[in-house]
């Protein structure tokens, strides 16, 4: 009899979080196997070519994870990881012809033209911290948000004391004052950008970053968002998917051992501790037990996890219910993508866009930032399917294919992914179901919209139009629970160390050997290679990995039992 | 990414990542560059119609699962692979409400044939034993080793004394059609159909002179028709793994755009955005004949003669292709002619209702004219009877393929972006008129037209997904043409190892499985692997 496949790792999901912890681990030799229930890992980071030669995003789209010292550390380079660097990440349009492009980390001078034109207050202010703390000090920042471990339980800390306040106060003494850990970003916005467009522009921005900035406390989060976009100013070569087969060939290349079409039926606990997961029956894998020596790595959200892969006699009731409570359906997205012959030319005005410097995400119609408040408002206050008049249709329209050819064929563009804020399904007032039966509706209200802002928007110009509800994205994708692509809101009470509850911020689980690895922790999505960074800091906490001279660990890592580093100190 | 390799592979299909992985495994240090975003060529699978229905756009049908070496010595299975072999595996169903089925238990196919004509069910189960029993013999002489010439093989055929041993093979084969042979052997037009379907799913015209050589071969594999689980893609997975864990890089949106040659030897690529990459022993082409050679390599590389024939259309494409159109479904066909063999609604693939060859031949005379067969007889595969992975639990993906011409007469390739959803709809019409509940469960559908072949699959010049014309010409030492059928080129150290060469396209393996052979040969790396 062939004995069951045994490893020292199991890691559960192939997503972003599951491959690169994979990678990470095998690259420390130890055996690791990722069982992915769809047919593709990758997780968010997908492509689909849904017409010969048109490749759209369905999910993730921009490069986040710049700073990353997963590209370092894993020498994605090294497996055909390659960016694309474009002129303009950013540009604005509004209904009453309005239009600016913010150009890029790699053209200021774009946006400064634009500022100069449209609102010369603002050519100084919260557009200029990322010249302001340069290119070290916005990477040192990001770590400290993103790239930093949860200080362990019982760590005393000033909230001005956090990693990314100190960095903030180390590089900006002069815009530092206390009351900004408690702001939210919708009023600091409010009160030092005086463009209104440029206003309703971060707020989209840090929403779609993954921040909810209107959340009291999480001002530099939003901002940190805007800067992992601005940091890296471009997307992966060929779109996000490639940026997932470099993690894998690294992890591949290390021996990793990964697995599609193995869905993951049950964690297998012996006495408290975590030693194996059974496959469903359809699992295409021989063996339907396999083994973990050393652990067990859940690159899966954290309730189905607790609550759908662990038997209930392991764990504590109120600690079920605790999990229960977690709302994983933070904000969710309705995603189409159109294939036309020409890029929208904002009111007819070629000179507004150039293509040569194209925005590569348009936010538009950014009227008001009284629109975007009502509109994430709307969908984080669980109303319903948004009204379908421009004010409740703010969209972020995204384009790869004037600085990326490969996306489509010569003669053609994509615009992919346009995004719209969709409150949760199920928290849908009209009903679960609601915005899949509207599909088509809020569909051509917001082509109808698009042309009202770009003329050249005819029926003539756009050949094809493929979209996806949020209840899609889930079932297309079920990691994004809900269509949320972030995991859980991204509010103060769900960061850092209390994400997604506090007994589970470092990664650890009340049952041994197992470990969170998702975006519902700490510091959620965006394919960043965070969580997998920050989680080895805990693996190797307890042994379970021992990486070789290529590791180093966040500068404001604190291990237990171990004070809070501070800045200068 | 690194500049200088052993092997420079060009196109991660199925046959580029087969070579890639036993060049790896042969310890050199190999790169395989896909100009698309994922490896895999025609194993693709893509949700095209909803999120979770699975459509395999190109490979559905995998038929040489248990022939081919690399399956063992890449050990896909460990790497996930899993493969279903349905136990009915294809019918046919008639406008008189009657059906015959093929199992894997040869007594019922017989049973099933006994029903149309007792004869023909008994020439059957001897045409099948005796191909059957020749199978492996065949497939190792004639598809895993180099190709012989048709005097070659006339002559071993001969000596072997097979006129004397076997009722069926025979030398004159090579001239005659596969509906000669029918003819010769059968007699009910449905039986013959069945059987001539059989063979056009396997890129094999009945009407064309010569292809009865290979006809005992496809009858002897009839029942071998296997399902990859979860879609084809899952097979370019295990490839890639494979190769990848023995050290092979795979890269992806690398468009070669050049061969480098210096003093008559191939020494490396150069990438769209600049850049170069040294291939110290060997760069394998996978691609089309026409993309190497006036494409990659410069004029000069090689003999102008060379390059005159091919630009001047040497290499012979299938004059007709596909047109097919992916479904999602809300439930399993259930065929009216289930009535008379209740097995036909488990069919895995389901010829719709081509009673005689004389149809098909129709169907041929109009593709190989530019013109769409006016009543369809698409074919309809339901992946989902047999793999529950592959749609939303309760639905089933379906997939229609009618033969169709690439160039339209009048309007060219282009004409079908117009035609695409009225015909698509003629095909769906035709399957509902075998299996009613099909008009109302179909949820969405997308035609991918012959004209989107090689939009998607740049090396399926033509629509033509055999990468090569299946004919007495363009066979064994002569495809794609003779100086380049032994996979060397007259480039030193570049090999062709696609399914432009021999045998031809479907996943076979084969082109990459003998052009390393060759290779090995000229490299002189020990032979680990299983050597048929």
């Amino acid at each position: 009899m062939v004995s069951d496949p045994r490893f020292d790792v199991v890691v559960i999901g192939g997503g972003h979080n599951g491959t690169t912890i994979a990678a990470y681990l095998a690259k420390c030799g130890l055996s690791t196997c990722v069982l992915e229930a769809r047919p593709e890992c990758g997780g968010g980071q997908e492509n689909t070519e849904v017409s010969p030669g048109f490749r759209i995003d369905p999910h993730a789209t921009y490069l986040y994870g710049g700073a990353a010292p997963g590209f370092e550390q894993l020498e994605l380079w090294k497996y055909g990881m390659r960016m694309v660097y474009y002129q303009s990440m950013a540009g604005i349009a509004t209904l009453d012809g309005q239009v600016a492009n913010m150009g890029s980390r790699w053209r200021p001078d774009i946006g400064e033209e634009s500022m100069r034109k449209n609102s010369p207050q603002d050519l100084e202010g919260p557009n200029r911290i990322f010249d302001q703390l340069g290119e070290a000090g916005t990477k040192e920042l990001l770590r400290a948000l993103f790239w930093t471990p949860p200080h362990p339980a019982g760590t005393e800390v000033e909230p001005r004391d956090l990693p990314w306040w100190q960095v903030f106060r180390k590089h900006m003494p002069n815009l530092w004052f206390d009351e900004l850990v408690d702001m939210s970003y919708l009023d600091f916005l409010d009160t030092f950008v005086h463009w209104e467009p440029l206003k309703a522009l971060n707020a989209m921005a840090a929403w779609y970053c993954g921040a909810h900035p209107a959340w009291d406390g999480m001002l530099l989060q939003s901002l940190g968002g805007i800067l992992l976009f601005t940091y890296a100013s471009g997307a992966p070569r060929g779109g996000m998917h490639t940026y997932a087969h470099a993690i894998i060939r690294c992890a591949l290349a290390h021996g990793a051992r990964m697995v599609t079409n193995a869905p993951v039926d049950e964690i297998i606990v012996r006495d408290g501790r975590a030693v194996g997961v059974r496959l469903a029956e359809d699992a295409a894998f021989p063996g339907k037990t396999v083994w973990a020596d050393k652990a067990v790595i859940s690159a899966i959200d954290v309730q189905h996890t607790m609550l759908g892969l662990i038997g209930r006699g392991h764990l504590d009731p109120s600690f079920i219910q605790r999990i229960s409570d977690i709302s994983l359906k933070g904000g969710s997205l309705f995603v189409m993508s159109v294939v036309c012959r020409e890029l929208p030319r904002y009111h007819g005005r070629d000179e507004a866009f150039p293509e040569e410097v194209y925005p590569s995400c348009v936010v538009a119609p950014a009227d008001s930032l009284e629109w975007v408040k009502r509109q994430t408002r709307d969908a984080y206050s669980y109303r319903r399917a948004p009204e379908l008049r421009p004010e409740h249709l703010t969209m972020m329209i995204c384009t790869h294919d004037p600085y990326d050819s490969t996306r489509c064929p010569d003669g053609y563009h994509v615009l992919s992914p346009i995004y719209l804020e969709m409150p949760p399904p199920i928290y849908d007032a009209s009903g679960e179901h609601q915005v899949n039966q509207q599909k088509e509706e809020i569909t051509s209200a917001a082509l109808a919209l698009l042309r009202q802002l770009a003329p050249n928007m005819t029926d003539g110009n756009i050949v094809e139009v493929f979209v996806n509800t949020p209840e899609d994205s889930e079932f297309r994708n079920t990691g994004m629970v809900g269509g949320n692509w972030y995991g859980i809101r991204q509010s103060d009470d769900q960061w850092f160390g209390n994400r997604p509850i506090p007994e589970l911020g470092r990664y650890r689980t009340p049952v041994d050997g197992l470990y969170l690895c998702n975006q519902t922790s700490h510091p959620g999505g965006l394919c960043l290679m965070a969580v997998p960074y920050n989680l080895m800091h805990v693996l190797i906490e307890d042994g379970v990995a021992e990486p070789g001279g290529w590791w180093y660990p966040a500068p404001y890592y604190v291990p237990p039992g171990g004070s809070p580093i501070r800045a200068g100190e | 990414m690194r500049d200088s390799f052993d092997a420079v592979v060009i196109g991660a299909g199925h046959n580029g990542l087969t070579l890639g992985a036993y060049l790896a495994r042969s310890g050199l240090d190999v790169l395989v560059l896909e100009r698309r975003h994922e490896e895999g060529g025609g194993l693709c699978t893509e949700e095209l119609t909803r999120p979770g229905f699975l459509h395999n756009v190109h490979a559905n049908y995998h038929t040489f699962v248990d022939m081919a070496p690399p399956l063992a010595d890449l050990e896909v299975e460990s790497h996930g692979v899993t493969y279903v072999r349905p136990d009915v595996q294809m019918a046919s169903v008639f406008d008189d409400g009657t059906a015959l089925c093929v199992h894997t238990d040869l007594e019922r196919t017989c049973a099933s044939i006994a029903r149309f004509d007792e004869a023909d069910a008994e020439t059957f189960r001897r045409l099948y034993t005796e191909a059957h029993g020749f199978v492996g013999l065949l497939l190792g002489t004639l598809m895993y080793q180099p190709p012989m010439s048709v005097k070659e093989l006339t002559k071993a055929l001969a000596s072997f004394g097979v006129e004397g041993r076997s009722e069926f093979l025979s030398v004159k084969l090579r001239r005659e059609s596969i509906n000669a042979f029918l003819d010769r052997h059968f007699s009910n037009p449905k039986v013959k159909a069945h059987l001539a379907f059989h063979a056009a799913v396997c890129g094999y015209a009945n009407d064309l002179p010569g292809l009865a050589m290979s006809f005992p071969l496809l009858v002897g594999k009839i029942d071998n028709w296997n399902l990859c689980i979860g879609g084809s893609h899952r097979l370019a997975h295990a490839l890639w793994r494979d190769m990848a864990q023995h050290g092979g890089v795979m890269i992806s949106d690398a468009d070669v755009r050049s061969i480098m040659v210096e003093d008559g030897r191939a020494v490396g690529v150069v990438l769209a955005d600049g850049t170069q990459i040294t291939a110290r022993r060997l760069v394998a082409s996978t691609v089309d004949v026409e993309q190497t050679f006036l494409e990659l390599l410069a004029p000069d590389a090689f003999p102008s003669e060379l390059r005159e024939r091919i630009a001047g259309g040497a290499i012979a494409h299938q004059p007709w292709s596909l047109f097919s159109v992916h479904l999602a479904l809300s439930e399993v066909p259930r065929y009216e002619a289930a009535q008379f063999d209740p097995d036909v609604d488990r069919a895995w693939v389901v010829n719709l209702g081509y009673a005689s060859t004389e149809q098909l031949d129709d169907d041929w005379s109009a593709a190989r004219a530019g013109r769409v067969p006016k009543m369809a007889h698409p074919n309809a595969a339901v992946n989902s009877l047999y793999d529950p992975t592959d749609a939303p639990e309760g639905c089933a993906t379906g997939l229609l393929r009618q033969i169709a011409p690439f160039s339209l007469v009048g309007s060219g390739p282009g004409g079908w972006d117009g035609l695409a959803r009225w015909y698509g709809r003629h095909c769906i019409d035709a399957w509902a008129r075998f299996a009613p509940n099909v008009s109302g469960s179909v949820i969405d559908w997308v035609p991918y037209t012959p004209a989107d072949i090689p939009r998607k699959l740049r090396n399926m010049v033509q629509g033509d997904w055999m990468m090569g014309e299946v004919s007495l010409e363009n066979m064994l030492d002569r495809r794609p043409l003779p100086e380049l059928s032994q996979y060397r080129t007259p480039v030193e150290g570049l090999y062709m190892a696609g399914s432009t060469q021999h045998p031809h396209g479907f996943v076979t393996f084969a082109p990459a499985y003998n052009a390393l052979s060759v290779i090995a040969e000229d490299l002189g790396l020990e032979k680990w692997w299983y050597d048929v």
